[in-house]
Protein backbone atom coordinates (compact mmCIF):
# COMPACT_ATOMS: atom_id res chain seq x y z
CA UNK A 1 0.00 0.00 0.00
CA UNK A 2 1.46 3.34 -1.06
CA UNK A 3 0.42 6.81 -0.05
CA UNK A 4 1.34 10.06 -1.78
CA UNK A 5 0.51 13.46 -0.37
CA UNK A 6 -0.05 16.56 -2.46
CA UNK A 7 -1.03 20.06 -1.43
CA UNK A 8 -3.63 21.41 -3.85
CA UNK A 9 -4.59 25.01 -4.44
CA UNK A 10 -6.87 26.43 -1.79
CA UNK A 11 -5.18 24.68 1.12
CA UNK A 12 -6.57 21.23 0.37
CA UNK A 13 -4.59 18.11 1.19
CA UNK A 14 -4.84 15.36 -1.43
CA UNK A 15 -3.93 11.83 -0.38
CA UNK A 16 -3.47 9.39 -3.25
CA UNK A 17 -3.67 5.75 -2.19
CA UNK A 18 -2.33 2.90 -4.29
CA UNK A 19 -2.66 -0.81 -3.58
CA UNK A 20 -4.81 -2.86 -1.25
CA UNK A 21 -6.66 -1.04 1.54
CA UNK A 22 -7.11 -4.24 3.52
CA UNK A 23 -6.04 -4.85 7.13
CA UNK A 24 -2.31 -5.18 6.33
CA UNK A 25 -2.51 -2.17 3.98
CA UNK A 26 -4.40 0.00 6.48
CA UNK A 27 -1.93 -1.02 9.17
CA UNK A 28 0.97 -0.08 6.90
CA UNK A 29 -0.21 3.43 6.00
CA UNK A 30 -2.44 4.29 8.97
CA UNK A 31 -0.01 6.47 10.88
CA UNK A 32 1.18 8.33 7.77
CA UNK A 33 -2.41 8.80 6.60
CA UNK A 34 -3.41 10.37 9.92
CA UNK A 35 -0.30 12.57 9.91
CA UNK A 36 -1.10 13.72 6.38
CA UNK A 37 -4.77 14.37 6.93
CA UNK A 38 -5.53 15.09 10.58
CA UNK A 39 -2.27 16.62 11.79
CA UNK A 40 -2.25 19.15 8.96
CA UNK A 41 -5.81 20.10 9.74
CA UNK A 42 -6.77 21.09 6.19
CA UNK A 43 -9.75 19.97 4.17
CA UNK A 44 -8.75 16.73 2.45
CA UNK A 45 -9.61 14.72 -0.64
CA UNK A 46 -8.69 11.05 -0.87
CA UNK A 47 -7.93 9.60 -4.31
CA UNK A 48 -9.00 5.95 -4.36
CA UNK A 49 -8.41 5.38 -8.09
CA UNK A 50 -5.29 3.31 -7.37
CA UNK A 51 -6.98 1.14 -4.73
CA UNK A 52 -7.64 -2.38 -6.01
CA UNK A 53 -9.26 -3.81 -2.87
CA UNK A 54 -10.86 -2.54 0.32
CA UNK A 55 -12.18 -4.24 3.45
CA UNK A 56 -13.60 -3.03 6.77
CA UNK A 57 -10.21 -2.05 8.21
CA UNK A 58 -9.76 0.27 5.25
CA UNK A 59 -13.22 1.71 5.84
CA UNK A 60 -12.31 2.16 9.49
CA UNK A 61 -9.22 4.16 8.48
CA UNK A 62 -11.30 6.49 6.29
CA UNK A 63 -14.07 6.95 8.86
CA UNK A 64 -11.82 7.53 11.88
CA UNK A 65 -9.72 10.13 10.05
CA UNK A 66 -12.79 11.87 8.62
CA UNK A 67 -14.19 12.03 12.15
CA UNK A 68 -10.99 13.49 13.58
CA UNK A 69 -10.90 16.06 10.79
CA UNK A 70 -14.54 16.91 11.45
CA UNK A 71 -13.65 17.69 15.07
CA UNK A 72 -11.27 20.33 13.69
CA UNK A 73 -14.03 21.81 11.56
CA UNK A 74 -12.56 20.36 8.35
CA UNK A 75 -13.97 17.91 5.83
CA UNK A 76 -12.82 14.86 3.90
CA UNK A 77 -14.15 13.76 0.51
CA UNK A 78 -13.36 10.41 -1.13
CA UNK A 79 -13.21 10.06 -4.91
CA UNK A 80 -12.22 7.86 -7.83
CA UNK A 81 -13.06 4.38 -6.50
CA UNK A 82 -13.32 1.66 -9.14
CA UNK A 83 -16.51 -0.36 -9.49
CA UNK A 84 -15.74 -3.12 -7.00
CA UNK A 85 -14.23 -0.82 -4.35
CA UNK A 86 -17.21 1.50 -4.84
CA UNK A 87 -19.47 -1.51 -4.25
CA UNK A 88 -17.95 -2.01 -0.78
CA UNK A 89 -18.29 1.72 -0.01
CA UNK A 90 -21.94 1.51 -1.08
CA UNK A 91 -22.66 -1.66 0.93
CA UNK A 92 -21.21 0.03 4.03
CA UNK A 93 -23.19 3.23 3.26
CA UNK A 94 -20.06 5.29 3.76
CA UNK A 95 -21.51 8.09 1.67
CA UNK A 96 -24.03 8.75 4.44
CA UNK A 97 -21.24 10.14 6.61
CA UNK A 98 -18.33 10.87 4.25
CA UNK A 99 -18.98 12.31 0.77
CA UNK A 100 -18.01 9.85 -2.00
CA UNK A 101 -17.81 11.24 -5.53
CA UNK A 102 -16.43 10.17 -8.90
CA UNK A 103 -13.68 12.63 -9.75
CA UNK A 104 -11.15 14.98 -8.17
CA UNK A 105 -13.06 17.90 -9.66
CA UNK A 106 -16.26 16.67 -8.00
CA UNK A 107 -14.39 16.24 -4.71
CA UNK A 108 -13.09 19.80 -4.76
CA UNK A 109 -16.56 21.06 -5.66
CA UNK A 110 -18.02 19.13 -2.73
CA UNK A 111 -15.58 20.83 -0.37
CA UNK A 112 -16.71 24.22 -1.65
CA UNK A 113 -20.42 23.49 -1.32
CA UNK B 1 7.71 -21.09 4.33
CA UNK B 2 8.19 -18.61 7.22
CA UNK B 3 6.43 -19.50 10.48
CA UNK B 4 4.06 -16.54 10.26
CA UNK B 5 2.77 -17.48 6.82
CA UNK B 6 -0.45 -19.27 6.05
CA UNK B 7 0.25 -22.83 5.04
CA UNK B 8 -1.94 -24.37 2.45
CA UNK B 9 -2.46 -26.95 -0.21
CA UNK B 10 -4.56 -26.96 -3.30
CA UNK B 11 -6.14 -30.09 -4.70
CA UNK B 12 -8.31 -29.84 -7.78
CA UNK B 13 -11.11 -27.52 -6.85
CA UNK B 14 -10.40 -27.27 -3.14
CA UNK B 15 -7.94 -25.02 -1.33
CA UNK B 16 -7.08 -25.67 2.32
CA UNK B 17 -5.17 -23.17 4.43
CA UNK B 18 -3.97 -23.11 8.01
CA UNK B 19 -3.77 -19.41 8.86
CA UNK B 20 -2.04 -18.16 12.04
CA UNK B 21 -3.75 -15.20 13.74
CA UNK B 22 -1.57 -12.37 12.48
CA UNK B 23 -1.59 -9.86 9.62
CA UNK B 24 1.31 -11.31 7.58
CA UNK B 25 -0.44 -14.69 7.53
CA UNK B 26 -3.69 -13.01 6.51
CA UNK B 27 -1.89 -11.33 3.58
CA UNK B 28 -0.41 -14.66 2.51
CA UNK B 29 -3.80 -16.36 2.72
CA UNK B 30 -5.40 -13.60 0.62
CA UNK B 31 -2.76 -14.06 -2.07
CA UNK B 32 -3.33 -17.82 -2.05
CA UNK B 33 -7.08 -17.35 -2.50
CA UNK B 34 -6.49 -14.81 -5.28
CA UNK B 35 -4.17 -17.17 -7.16
CA UNK B 36 -6.55 -20.09 -6.67
CA UNK B 37 -9.46 -18.01 -8.01
CA UNK B 38 -7.39 -16.95 -11.01
CA UNK B 39 -6.35 -20.52 -11.75
CA UNK B 40 -9.96 -21.68 -11.70
CA UNK B 41 -11.08 -18.59 -13.63
CA UNK B 42 -13.75 -17.68 -11.08
CA UNK B 43 -13.87 -14.08 -12.32
CA UNK B 44 -12.75 -10.81 -10.77
CA UNK B 45 -16.00 -10.08 -8.97
CA UNK B 46 -16.19 -13.45 -7.21
CA UNK B 47 -12.46 -13.36 -6.43
CA UNK B 48 -12.93 -9.93 -4.83
CA UNK B 49 -15.83 -11.20 -2.74
CA UNK B 50 -13.90 -14.29 -1.65
CA UNK B 51 -10.98 -12.16 -0.51
CA UNK B 52 -13.35 -9.82 1.29
CA UNK B 53 -15.05 -12.64 3.21
CA UNK B 54 -11.67 -14.22 3.98
CA UNK B 55 -10.27 -10.96 5.34
CA UNK B 56 -13.32 -10.10 7.44
CA UNK B 57 -13.61 -13.51 9.06
CA UNK B 58 -9.87 -13.83 9.73
CA UNK B 59 -9.71 -10.31 11.18
CA UNK B 60 -12.63 -11.18 13.41
CA UNK B 61 -10.71 -14.21 14.67
CA UNK B 62 -7.49 -12.17 15.11
CA UNK B 63 -9.30 -9.51 17.14
CA UNK B 64 -11.73 -11.58 19.17
CA UNK B 65 -11.17 -15.33 19.15
CA UNK B 66 -8.01 -15.70 21.17
CA UNK B 67 -6.22 -14.14 24.13
CA UNK B 68 -3.83 -11.29 23.29
CA UNK B 69 -0.51 -12.65 22.09
CA UNK B 70 -1.80 -16.20 21.84
CA UNK B 71 -0.44 -18.01 18.77
CA UNK B 72 -3.32 -19.94 17.20
CA UNK B 73 -4.67 -20.52 13.76
CA UNK B 74 -7.84 -20.80 11.72
CA UNK B 75 -8.41 -23.60 9.25
CA UNK B 76 -9.83 -22.23 6.02
CA UNK B 77 -11.26 -24.34 3.24
CA UNK B 78 -12.40 -23.05 -0.14
CA UNK B 79 -14.46 -25.48 -2.20
CA UNK B 80 -15.55 -24.73 -5.76
CA UNK B 81 -18.72 -26.42 -6.92
CA UNK B 82 -20.65 -26.18 -10.17
CA UNK B 83 -22.88 -23.32 -9.11
CA UNK B 84 -21.37 -22.15 -5.83
CA UNK B 85 -18.19 -21.51 -3.89
CA UNK B 86 -18.07 -22.41 -0.20
CA UNK B 87 -15.65 -20.79 2.24
CA UNK B 88 -15.45 -22.48 5.63
CA UNK B 89 -13.61 -21.31 8.74
CA UNK B 90 -12.82 -23.50 11.72
CA UNK B 91 -11.05 -22.56 14.94
CA UNK B 92 -10.94 -23.47 18.62
CA UNK B 93 -11.24 -19.91 19.87
CA UNK B 94 -13.99 -18.32 21.93
CA UNK B 95 -17.46 -19.43 20.82
CA UNK B 96 -18.80 -16.81 18.45
CA UNK B 97 -21.87 -17.01 16.23
CA UNK B 98 -21.59 -14.25 13.61
CA UNK B 99 -25.23 -14.76 12.69
CA UNK B 100 -26.40 -13.60 16.13
CA UNK B 101 -24.68 -10.23 15.83
CA UNK B 102 -26.99 -7.28 15.13
CA UNK B 103 -26.33 -5.34 11.93
CA UNK B 104 -24.55 -2.00 12.37
CA UNK B 105 -26.90 0.91 12.95
CA UNK B 106 -26.68 3.59 10.25
CA UNK B 107 -25.04 6.65 11.77
CA UNK B 108 -26.89 9.94 11.80
CA UNK B 109 -23.62 11.85 11.73
CA UNK B 110 -19.90 11.34 11.37
CA UNK B 111 -19.35 11.82 15.10
CA UNK B 112 -21.88 9.11 15.88
CA UNK B 113 -20.45 6.68 13.33
CA UNK B 114 -19.24 3.39 14.74
CA UNK B 115 -17.13 1.05 12.66
CA UNK B 116 -17.85 -2.16 14.59
CA UNK B 117 -19.91 -4.74 12.76
CA UNK B 118 -19.03 -3.61 9.25
CA UNK B 119 -16.96 -6.72 8.58
CA UNK B 120 -19.75 -9.15 9.42
CA UNK B 121 -22.23 -7.08 7.44
CA UNK B 122 -19.93 -7.13 4.39
CA UNK B 123 -19.46 -10.88 4.80
CA UNK B 124 -23.19 -11.57 4.76
CA UNK B 125 -23.97 -9.09 2.00
CA UNK B 126 -24.52 -10.96 -1.24
CA UNK B 127 -23.95 -14.40 0.28
CA UNK B 128 -26.42 -17.08 -0.72
CA UNK B 129 -26.18 -18.64 2.71
CA UNK B 130 -24.19 -18.44 5.96
CA UNK B 131 -24.09 -21.26 8.52
CA UNK B 132 -22.62 -21.39 12.01
CA UNK B 133 -22.17 -24.33 14.31
CA UNK B 134 -20.28 -24.83 17.58
CA UNK B 135 -19.12 -28.45 17.58
CA UNK B 136 -16.55 -30.29 19.69
CA UNK B 137 -15.35 -27.01 21.20
CA UNK B 138 -14.74 -25.45 17.80
CA UNK B 139 -16.37 -22.71 15.73
CA UNK B 140 -17.49 -23.80 12.27
CA UNK B 141 -18.65 -21.02 9.97
CA UNK B 142 -19.48 -21.43 6.29
CA UNK B 143 -20.28 -18.81 3.66
CA UNK B 144 -21.86 -19.94 0.38
CA UNK B 145 -21.47 -17.63 -2.61
CA UNK B 146 -23.05 -17.98 -6.04
CA UNK B 147 -20.66 -18.56 -8.93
Amino acid sequence: MNLDIEELDGGVTCVRLTGRLDAPGADEVGTRFTAAVVARGHDAVVDMSGVSFIASMGLRLLISNARSLDLKGRRMVVFGADEMVQGVLDDAAIDQIVPVVRSERDALAALRS
Amino acid sequence: MPPCAAEGRSSGETLALDVPNDLPALATASAAVRQFAERLQLGERLAFKLELVLEEMLMNRIEHAFAPGERRSTQVRLQVQTDAVILTFEDDGVAFDPLLQPPPVPAASLQEARVGGLGLMLTRKGARECRYERRDGRNHFAVVLDR
